[in-house]
């Protein structure tokens, strides 16, 4: 039996404001659906990263996971503010986050663009992972020929069934391609995923308390594939990839 | 607690999925609970009406929980009329659907639609519309004024859109909530919490119904919604399958 048996860890959560439309996403909201849900951690960043000033939403995020250490901190940086200034990105893992989150699907920027391609190069022989939302046809193409000679993971979140050929593609090509699982909504796309690249390469992720917990969390629960394949997948594969990043 | 899926379809897809095969179909309704599933023709919709709905035709079976809905397109008339006429008076057509204003570039607010939806709107069984943005759900309230004797069902309840605001599927809940023949059907790839709480506050369990958009989609992410929403127990048995059974006559 291996370690992470049994354990959900929730690659994708976020906590703070939400000024879009009504909605709780305050941290206590995500630690009581952690709660209710048996999460037992949580990657998590600040949206006042996302929506104001990513250098406070930082502070913010690594308060609440120095407060609670179920909750992982993720930094975020937003390309739009980014000087590219030397050791930014580096600093940022120094002080003991464990990945860098881009909100492209809210900041609007697109991949092909100085202050991002400056971020993926900035992460060279830092370890820790790239999550980057990809929700246009493309955006995965072009993510893997940024990073397919680097030597950190690179988590696409919110892939749909209309990006998942894109994927798999990119994937058989970039060994540092991983996926999460919270939009591969078609049918068959997880039993998919897991024939043609592998289970290690699928992350699971909620977007909890902006989305539905059980929504993710079934597709994953029900999908044909073996027991040791979902519990990579609903936790195995992300904490060995924050493990290695130290 | 039983299942009734509303929207589910028949056919390929021109993405990755490969569980779309009758058989394919009867076991992922036997993994979900499913006790019936009425389904529309993805090659009817995407491509050829004739032929998808006699695709269609071929595989429905009370016995096993599958029904179906005849689709119609409005670029072409006179062929969904005849369409109609063929299919809608057997009881295992159970409804008109999906109609699907992407895939055919008409509104269902044209002179086009009314003329196809007239002929069907005789039958006196639901119809399955297509709503995925603000426009989807203004065309949808101008032809249930149009037709004020009949159901017509929201399909994916006004959808998503990227930008996360929910106007979409808000506005579909405001027609659901102001016109007693609209009525909604949850499916979609991104589910805002919150959303089928608020259809519950505004609109009302009565007039929600759960569908899935199997194959396309997997029905353990809609049935992760209706359990993971803090709804009563009640309303939970109103979407799932009492709306259903009641409104298609199952």
């Amino acid at each position: 039996m291996h370690a992470d048996k049994g354990l959900i860890v929730d690659a994708n959560t976020v906590f703070g404001a939400y000024p879009k439309r009504k909605t709780d996403v305050s941290l206590k909201n995500l630690l009581r659906t952690m709660d209710l849900n048996g999460i037992e951690k949580a990657l998590t960043v600040s949206l006042k990263g996302a929506f104001y000033s990513y250098e406070e939403g930082n502070e913010e995020t690594l308060k609440a996971c120095n407060a609670d250490k179920r909750l992982i901190p993720l930094a975020t940086v937003d390309p739009r503010r980014f000087l590219g200034d030397a050791g930014e990105i580096e600093n940022l893992v120094r002080r003991g986050f464990k990945g860098i989150r881009l909100f492209k699907d809210f900041q609007g920027y697109p991949l092909d663009y100085s202050p991002v391609i400056e971020i993926v190069e900035s992460m060279e022989g830092l370890g820790v992972p790239l999550l980057v939302p990809c929700n246009e046809y493309g955006c995965i193409t072009l993510l893997s020929r940024l990073t397919v000679e680097k030597d950190y993971p690179v988590i696409v979140l919110g892939c749909t069934y209309s990006f998942l050929s894109e994927f798999i593609v990119s994937a058989r090509r970039n060994r540092n391609l991983y996926v999460e699982t919270r939009l591969l909504t078609s049918s068959d796309a997880i039993e998919i995923l897991v024939e043609k690249i592998g289970a290690s390469r699928l992350i699971f992720g909620s977007g909890i308390p902006l989305e539905y917990f059980q929504a993710s969390y079934r597709m994953v629960e029900s999908a044909k594939i073996r027991e040791e394949d979902r519990d990579l997948i609903l936790g195995g594969n992300i904490l060995r990839i924050i493990r290695e990043a130290g | 607690m039983p299942i009734v899926d509303v929207h589910a379809h028949y056919g390929e897809w021109f993405f990755p999925i490969y569980k779309s095969a009758k058989k394919d179909i009867e076991e992922m309704m036997n993994i979900h609970g499913i006790e019936k599933a009425i389904l529309s023709s993805s090659k009817a919709i995407m491509y050829d009406m004739v032929e998808g709905n006699m695709d269609l035709s071929r595989i429905l079976d009370s016995n096993k929980g599958l029904y179906g809905y005849v689709y119609v397109n409005p670029n072409y008339p006179e062929l969904s009329k005849a369409e109609v006429e063929k299919y809608l008076g057997n009881p295992l057509f159970k409804g008109v659907g999906e109609i699907h204003p992407d895939y055919t570039g008409v509104s269902v607010d044209t002179d086009e639609s009314f003329s196809v939806i007239r002929e069907a709107a005789e039958y006196q069984k639901p119809f399955l519309i297509h709503t995925y943005s603000l426009e989807n759900v203004r065309a949808l309230v101008e032809l249930a004024k149009k037709f004020p004797d009949n159901i017509f069902i929201a399909g994916h309840m006004g959808g998503t859109v990227w930008s996360g605001t929910g106007l979409s599927w808000k506005k579909a809940i405001d027609a659901a909530k102001e016109y007693s023949n609209i009525y909604l059907e949850i499916c979609m790839t991104l589910f805002e919490k919150g959303k089928l709480e608020e259809a519950v506050d505004k609109a009302g369990a009565d007039k929600i119904m759960f569908g899935s958009d199997l194959t396309l989609l997997n029905p353990a992410h809609m049935i992760g919604m209706v359990l993971g929403a803090e709804i009563s127990r009640s309303d939970r048995e109103k979407i799932f399958y009492l709306n259903a059974k009641r409104v298609f006559r199952l």
